[in-house]
């Protein structure tokens, strides 16, 4: 076939193939518990002083949820996650505090009743990976890059990672869009740019598979843009995956502007789509550091190493 | 692919194909179904509470004539005495040969004995005269004075003598029977009432017929078969045979005329008698199954008793009819399966939940499939529609699915009575439904909407309904259920292809059209 063909010459990653020979294949199954559950994430990284944003309270039982609202009474700008959840589904992002509760971005309001709903709907295991019992948790909410503002609408865009064996592989940022609600999901209708890992900046862009220039919503260029702290947020990547044992993982870095680059999550079955909004396959790349052994080399080298590879595989 | 995977697969394929090519050529067991094979499998089983002493089962079984051959005889005996019983010159009510099974010992508590035989019915449904069944009455008997006077009196008011064309009194006695009788579920049984009430049971009916033959000198009897179908539960019917012309008609006073008599019959007993006598034991119950074997006689040889000891041991076909019909559903679920991880991992269609669909395929076989799937969607949809109302609610998520299946439930209940009101019997199988399943993807079906929009939801239903839409023909597929029970083994044959799935690197079909993209680009950049 003639497209499979032209598929397997570019070297495009099939979900197959990644459960079998990355996620399965790389990913000693113990460990997911640590990129699976946020919190124990988070825990991690700040063990090895990777920024991570500050978790405000947590409520694994409902019976903690009424003193998670009471801690969060009166404070601004946080938001309300479950700990296990797939795909950003089941993430609050709450704003201002008002006297009965909050404000939400686009004007909505919030009671505190409507948090602790949420919260409780977290817990029992609605927006959970199978469905397990969950836990809810507030973390500090992340402040838009002033760089960033141009090419995104109502939120916060992040930039994912894939990092094998140690090595940055291949990034692309997402941006997130009015379609896609404020949030940086590909599936939803966010912008996805592929990031350069040598030059920093964006060289191709997409919603969806289409191919785009402009930000649907800011109509500003996505493409051939630069990535405020690169450089800083794929070392902070690649030292959180180090301290996980996973062989094969999507790190997710939001550049804070006030704090610059930090862990918001780890994935060890990260997409695919990554492909598209690079314009490239991810064999090759995979394939040159499977051939090399990068797992020893100190953490300089191996970024060296990602940015190298993306000379050469340009 | 891993080369550990090929190797396992292929032992599987070849442990499968090779058991069943040697079932199939050593052995003789057929592939094909014979559509004409009119062979039927009956259990009757009798579940009968003892109190601690001797007793007595006494089931009168069926004997084979020209009409119905009996191919194989079983019996379970649940630790009791058992004897058949045949006299071969006549029955007790001078009704010819009968055959009792009977068993007997001390009986404590429960006992369930059962006996079971294959028939074979040589005669094909379109084939419509009705042969002798059975040998002539014993003696023509003179009548006259032992006729009831409102017998008498109605075959007056018939205009039927004793001494008519006995086809002309068995038409007129049929006609008035059958029309002008009004038949009632649980009416009486007395043909005196019958005759009073101008209404009464199926056996009332029946017993009028036999004495209006009998005053007008015709002999009649009642007897006592089964309707058989393709598999399930089955009552007995008691119907009428009356002599004429040297051989016994069958007479239905539920159908329309004289000649008209369900073609896949098989009669049990002769006489007006109930079929379980006991003694020394309360509540005997009779419970009648059946299934049909599309084989014929021969070839269902081959799988009961096949040559070898072991095959023998191995045969399904030696079950009883119960496990057996669970048995051949179950074993229809591999192929099932594997058309879901087909579907998912070489095609990618995504569906709400990986068996859900096969689960709903499964419980609609019973129904059409277009009667199916408008029922799904319609307590989905109702399902669906009272959950986002019970969001604005706020109740805590298992309360919630527990109320999503009252719901369910209520239409459910309420769909079965409509179904029987607009008297379509269709909409009762409906009950089939694994309730919990409907909840449990309303739930997802909500949460998928308000997460990912309705277009995302819709495409995760098209996948769904388009999958239980293939699996459906499988658990429909007399051939398929027929091959998979005779031929267990080839489920180390769909194994065989799940391993090759699970090990199949390659894209899916669906991925061809997601990364289409990257399709069409300069082949310089492509690395080497």
């Amino acid at each position: 076939m003639t497209i499979w063909g032209a598929l397997r010459r570019r070297g495009v990653l099939g979900i197959n193939e990644r459960n079998i020979a990355f996620t399965q294949g790389e990913n000693p199954r113990h460990l997911y518990p640590l990129v699976d559950d946020k919190l124990k994430t988070k825990a991690l990284c700040r063990g090895a002083s990777i920024p991570v944003a500050e978790t405000y309270a947590q409520a694994e039982l409902h019976g903690d949820v009424k003193g998670l609202v009471e801690a969060l009474r009166g404070r601004s700008d946080f938001v309300l996650k479950p700990a296990m959840g797939a795909m950003g589904n089941g993430i609050l992002v709450v704003g201002e505090a008002t006297d009965s509760g909050w404000n939400m971005s686009g004007g909505r309001k919030l009671s505190r009743e409507d948090l602790a709903y949420h919260a409780e709907s977290i817990i029992s295991g609605l927006y959970a990976l199978g469905g397990k019992p969950d836990v809810a948790f507030a973390e500090e909410r992340l402040r838009v890059h002033p760089d960033f503002e141009r090419i995104s609408y109502d939120g916060v865009p992040d930039i994912r990672i894939i990092v094998f064996r140690g090595v940055p592989v291949l990034a692309m940022t997402r941006l997130p869009t009015k379609r896609s609600g404020g949030r940086a999901n590909l599936h939803q209708g966010a912008v996805g740019a592929g990031v350069d890992l040598a030059s920093g900046r964006t060289n191709f862009a997409v919603i969806g598979s289409t191919p785009v220039d402009l930000h649907p919503d800011t109509l500003e260029r996505v493409v051939g843009y630069p990535i405020p702290d690169l450089e800083k947020a794929v070392s902070v990547a690649v030292s959180a995956t180090d301290q996980t044992g996973l062989g094969y993982v999507g790190a997710d870095v939001v550049i804070d502007a006030r704090y610059g680059p930090m862990i918001l999550e780890l994935n060890a079955r990260p997409g695919l789509a990554i492909q598209l909004a690079n314009r490239t396959g991810l064999l090759p790349r995979l394939k040159s550091i499977r051939a090399g052994e990068a797992r020893g080399l100190p953490l300089a080298e191996r970024l060296e190493l990602g940015a190298d590879l993306a000379r050469r595989m340009q | 692919m891993n080369r550990v995977v090929i190797w396992t697969a292929a032992v599987l394929i070849l442990l499968g194909g090779s058991t069943f090519a040697y079932k199939h050529f050593a052995l003789g067991m057929e592939l094909r179904l014979d559509p004409r094979a009119r062979v039927w499998r009956v259990e009757m089983e009798v579940t009968a509470a003892g109190q601690n002493r001797r007793g007595r089962i006494e089931l009168t079984v069926p004997r084979a004539d020209d009409q119905q051959v009996l191919l194989d005889e079983q019996t379970f005996d649940d630790g009791l005495d058992y004897l058949l019983n045949e006299k071969l010159e006549r029955g007790r009510d001078g009704f010819g040969p009968e055959r009792r099974a009977t068993w007997s010992g001390p009986i404590e508590e429960t006992k369930s004995v059962a006996y079971t035989f294959r028939v074979h019915l040589p005669k094909l449904p379109e084939d419509t005269s009705l042969g002798s069944l059975g040998p002539p009455p014993p003696e023509q008997k003179k009548r006259g004075q032992t006729v009831a006077p409102s017998i008498a009196e109605l075959l007056a008011r018939l205009g039927i003598e004793e001494g008519d064309d006995s086809d002309a009194i068995i038409a007129s006695s049929f006609g008035f029977v059958a029309h002008e009788i009004e038949p009632v579920n649980g009416g009486s049984d007395d043909p005196r009432i019958v005759l009073r009430a101008r209404e009464g049971s199926d056996i009332g009916k029946s017993r009028l017929l036999v004495q209006l033959l009998q005053g007008a000198g015709v002999e009649a009897r009642i007897a006592t078969g089964i309707k058989l179908r393709s598999a399930g539960r089955v009552d007995t019917t008691r119907f009428v045979e009356a002599w004429t012309r040297g051989e016994w008609v069958p007479l239905m006073v539920s159908s329309e005329s004289p000649s008209d008599f369900p073609p896949n019959f098989v009669v049990l007993a002769r006489g007006d008698r109930p079929l379980v006598a006991t003694n020394g034991i309360t509540n005997a119950h009779l419970d009648l199954q059946v299934i049909r074997e599309s084989l014929r006689p021969s070839e269902l040889a081959s799988f009961v008793s096949p040559k070898s000891p072991f095959w023998r041991a191995m045969s399904l076909y030696r079950l009883p009819i119960e496990t057996q019909s669970v048995l051949r559903t179950l074993l229809l679920i591999p192929i099932a399966v594997l058309i879901a991880a087909a579907f998912r991992n070489l095609i990618g269609i995504r569906t709400f939940g990986t068996f859900m669909p096969i689960l709903i395929a499964l419980s609609l076989r019973e129904t059409t499939l277009s009667t199916g799937l408008l029922l799904v969607m319609s307590v989905l949809s109702a399902g669906v529609v009272s959950r986002l109302l019970l969001d604005r609610l706020r109740l805590l998520f298992v309360p919630r699915i527990c109320l999503l299946l009252c719901v369910v439930i209520l239409f459910v209940t309420g769909l079965a009575q409509l179904g029987w009101e607009v008297g379509g019997r269709g909409l009762m199988s409906g009950l089939l439904f694994p309730i919990v399943i409907f909840a449990m993807l309303i739930e997802r079906i909500s949460v998928t909407t308000l997460e990912e929009g309705w277009q995302s939801s819709l495409k995760l239903m098209a996948g769904s309904f388009l999958l239980s839409a293939l699996a459906y023909p499988i658990f429909r597929s007399e051939w398929l259920t027929y091959i998979f029970f005779g031929f267990p083994e080839l489920i180390l044959c769909v194994m065989g292809l799940l391993v090759l799935i699970g090990g199949y690197t390659g894209y899916r079909v669906a991925e061809l059209w997601r990364f289409r993209s990257l399709v069409n680009e300069g082949a310089s950049d492509a690395p080497a």
